[in-house]
């Protein structure tokens, strides 16, 4: 056992000498996860930047009753630029649809809402013969993003001119049913009237947001960006930890040291016991410093101790089995390096590590589960937001089955390889 | 000039005869552009929504069958404590709770209340809201329209024998509800999207935003490769064996120079081949302006790795840069997800690098129809960026370590 950990304590040592071997381990998730918390704001929530829109208004109103008269367009561009939205968009005034529309070819809105002349007419126009029309919204196909974001604010707006419509309507068939079809001209005005004096139909439904609740969770609490870009990150650089460790085997062999020590009276098992110690508590010691450097750079509440060990402790055995698989399947360090990223960008890339929660549920979800790191980062999330041990049992099984499988892969190769 | 042409086509020949050079450079920046394109494409994939309905309500009934027939959402019923379990699971992007009361309140002309349940930070979910919002705010539309024809037109006269005000006010509101209904489904005013610069009938795509970046992002990571094999030639004094030869220190680095750049170029036209063909991203809409992004992209990408080659001296030294370098700048450049969903402060700091003017401008050939005149700017950032890097990289270019 001695030898086990004299083997492993050397291969730490030369690894915390390596400077470079510490950036790509501790600088590199560090500095990704605070640049991509930097990027969404960091905080409890996703924080993007107001949308640039550019808006002219050519609807030169109707005349709704005697000695009223009400312009559509108007009440759409105060809508667009209502205080309760200057967090959301930004507009600018144009004199033509021309020049609103040069503003999103030059790039300086995302979106142009180009309101037509008879708008108008069309929503308060009489009976059913009203031609429709249609507010254009001239996108940058690019910024799909803000473009949805003003598309669902005119759309909203339409969706009360619309509605104080449908109330005309209904009302004059409700006076034509009533026997009161003489005064219908005037009741379908009443109605829309009264439709818009209750605020339309965005008074109608409101829709809020929030984490799931679960039975036996202390507590339910969102977790911040960073907390996730991070967990993410950790493990994908454990990986790359895990393989400039086990790496070590190739440059002994080939340097000579490693059949240098299968002379002595150290046995071949030991050895190699030594050497996967050695890449396994590499990585934990990676993960450990990453974890408390996440607690108290970024603030990031792990959640409990228990479940976080845990996880930890099965995420480095994952990575410790998967990067000596890896180099058991190898020849040469520098295939080591490219055959190791390789799949392990690949697992990444599967398991979620890039993307975090944000594709949740669909087939995305299912396929992150063919991974271990897709397990562990389900894990995770569910322990940040609360979790105990209780939530996580299969997130802690099934990458274990998966770190075993590798470890006794790798085992078998080294055997044969080194008999 | 021969002399550098002959040091370059060393390199790539190189790298033409590494095999593992070829996952880098070709297999995975394609895999990851099928990857990120199918994932962010939206397309077919309806999002799973899970329903549970306290409501006994028709109104209620009516937003849970428009939901069923949407499609953005693909609905499931379930109990509300199965509900939040999966979306805890990840495995429905939301759930909705229609609470008891809602048919009431809506009745009532009071503001009805939905509950979205979700985690933190899903785009899914950011989906889901705005399509049920939309849904449920088309049926409050109809209900309100129905109750102000009802208050302004009256009850119909006369009725059922004993019918009580309350019975006429619902038979009225039974009338006017398919009236109002109608009325909103043929709107009278619409929204009318027109994609500025989109070739017609074109729709873009997930591969749209993943194709360009994903080749900024691995143009940047091949530099890995060339980065190594000029510090193993600086190490097995190679550099210094070939200055025993008539070759001449400057055209030692510009060999190096051409050479990654010619790599990074052939696999631009190799990416950009495969974008065009295999996943229908039209780079080829203004080749003039193409060219111009691509020799910006591999000037800046070339004049990068001598740096770094230049400056560093181990090849672990440069797998680590190279990761962490090629990552950050891939990430601030609007390479990995659009800047537009980041805040302002990170657009700024991104639009710093040239990159982002690159993809910017890649972005505007394929969707906008972006010509010559159009990327210079992003041509004129990349060449002042490459011509900084390029001197320092001269200045620190040593042949010994």
């Amino acid at each position: 056992m001695s030898r086990i950990l004299a083997i492993a304590w050397k291969d730490l040592r030369s690894t915390m000498r390596n400077a470079p071997a510490l950036a790509m381990m501790l600088v590199a998730p560090l500095a990704l996860a605070a640049l991509l918390g930097f990027a969404f704001g960091g905080g409890q929530s996703f924080s993007i930047s107001a949308t640039k829109v550019a808006v002219t208004n050519a609807d030169t109103g109707a005349s709704v009753a005697a000695g009223t008269a009400e312009n559509a367009g108007g009440v759409i561009v105060g809508v667009l630029k209502s205080p309760d939205l200057k967090d959301v968009i930004t507009v600018s005034d144009k004199s033509s649809a021309a020049e609103a529309r040069k503003s999103v070819d030059d790039g300086k809105t995302a979106a142009a809402v180009i309101i037509p002349a008879g708008l108008s007419r069309a929503i308060f126009g009489s009976g059913s013969t009203a031609p429709a029309t249609a507010v254009e919204l001239y996108e940058n196909p690019t910024q799909q993003i803000g473009g949805a974001i003003t598309e669902s604010i005119v759309g909203q707006a339409l969706l009360g001119f619309n509605g104080a419509r449908a109330a005309a309507l209904a009302a004059a068939g409700l006076a034509t049913a009533n026997g009161d079809g003489a005064r219908a001209g005037k009741l379908a005005q009443e109605a829309a009237a009264k439709y818009m004096q209750g605020g339309g139909a965005a008074a109608g439904v409101s829709v809020t947001q929030r984490a799931p609740r679960l039975p036996g969770r202390q507590s339910t609490k969102d977790v911040g960006v960073t907390g996730t870009i991070l967990a993410g990150m950790m493990i994908f650089f454990m990986f790359f930890g895990a393989n400039n460790v086990a790496r070590t085997i190739i440059d002994e062999d080939r340097a000579g040291t490693l059949p240098r020590l299968f002379t002595t009276p150290t046995p071949r098992q030991t050895i190699l016991g030594g050497k996967f110690s050695s890449v396994f508590v590499t990585v934990l010691v990676q993960a450990v410093i990453l974890l408390v450097a996440g607690r108290f750079i970024f603030g990031i509440d792990w959640g409990r101790l228990d479940a976080v060990a845990a996880l930890t402790l099965v995420a480095a055995a994952v990575a410790s089995g998967l990067a000596l698989l890896v180099i058991s399947l190898v020849r040469t360090p520098a295939q080591a390096g490219a055959i190791g990223a390789g799949v392990y960008l690949v697992l990444a890339l599967l398991g979620g590590n890039f993307t975090g929660s944000a594709a949740a549920g669909g087939t995305y979800a299912n396929v992150q589960k063919l991974t271990p790191n897709g397990w562990l980062l389900q894990g995770w999330d569910a322990v940040m937001r609360g979790g105990g041990l209780g939530d996580i049992g299969l997130n802690l099984l099934v990458p274990l089955g998966f770190a075993v499988v590798f470890f006794a892969v790798a085992v078998l190769r080294f055997r044969k390889r080194y008999a | 000039m021969k002399r550098v042409w002959i040091l370059a086509s060393k390199d790539l020949l190189e790298t033409r005869r590494d095999r593992l050079a070829l996952l880098f450079t070709v297999i995975m920046p394609l895999a990851f552009t099928a990857f990120f394109g199918l994932m962010f494409g939206g397309g077919s994939d309806r999002l799973p929504l899970a329903v549970f309905n306290a409501d006994s309500g028709a109104p209620a009934a009516q937003l849970v069958s428009a939901l069923a027939k949407s499609g953005v959402v693909k609905t499931e019923t379930m109990t509300m404590a199965d509900a939040e379990k999966a979306v805890d699971d990840n495995k429905v992007a939301a759930a909705l709770e229609v609470p008891a009361g809602f048919s009431a309140a809506l009745a009532a002309g009071r503001p009805a209340a939905l509950t979205l349940v979700s985690t933190a930070g899903s785009s899914g979910a950011q989906t889901v809201q705005t399509e049920v919002t939309a849904l449920a705010g088309e049926l409050a539309a109809g209900e309100r329209a129905a109750q102000a024809a009802v208050a302004v037109a009256g009850t119909p006269p006369g009725g059922a024998p004993g019918a009580t005000p309350q019975d006429l006010r619902d038979a009225a509101l039974l009338m006017a509800r398919p009236l109002a209904g109608q009325s909103l489904a043929h709107p009278v005013a619409t929204v009318k999207i027109v994609e500025a610069g989109m070739a017609a009938g074109q729709i873009p795509s997930g591969f749209v935003l993943s194709s360009p970046g994903m080749l900024v992002n691995f143009i940047l990571f091949s530099l890995l490769t060339a980065g190594i094999a000029l510090i193993q030639e600086r190490r097995n004094y190679t550099l210094m064996r070939l200055m025993t030869t008539r070759v001449r220190r400057w055209e030692l680095i510009a060999g190096k120079a051409v050479g990654m750049f010619a790599l990074t170029f052939v696999q631009q036209i190799i990416l950009m081949g495969a974008g065009q063909l295999l996943f229908g991203v039209d780079y080829l809409r203004d080749p003039a302006a193409l060219l111009l992004m691509m020799v910006a992209l591999s000037l800046f990408a070339s004049t990068l790795g001598l740096l770094l080659a230049a400056v560093l001296t181990s090849e672990q030294a440069m797998v680590a840069t190279t990761v962490l370098v090629s990552m950050s700048v891939a990430a601030l450049s609007g390479a990995w997800f659009p800047l537009e969903i980041t805040g302002p402060a990170f657009q700024a700091v991104g639009h710093l690098l040239p990159t982002a003017w690159i993809l910017d401008g890649l972005r505007g050939i394929i969707v906008r129809g972006f010509g010559v005149a159009d990327v210079l700017p992003a041509f004129g950032v990349a060449l002042a960026w490459s011509a900084a890097l390029f001197a320092l990289a001269v200045w620190r270019f040593r042949l010994t370590d």
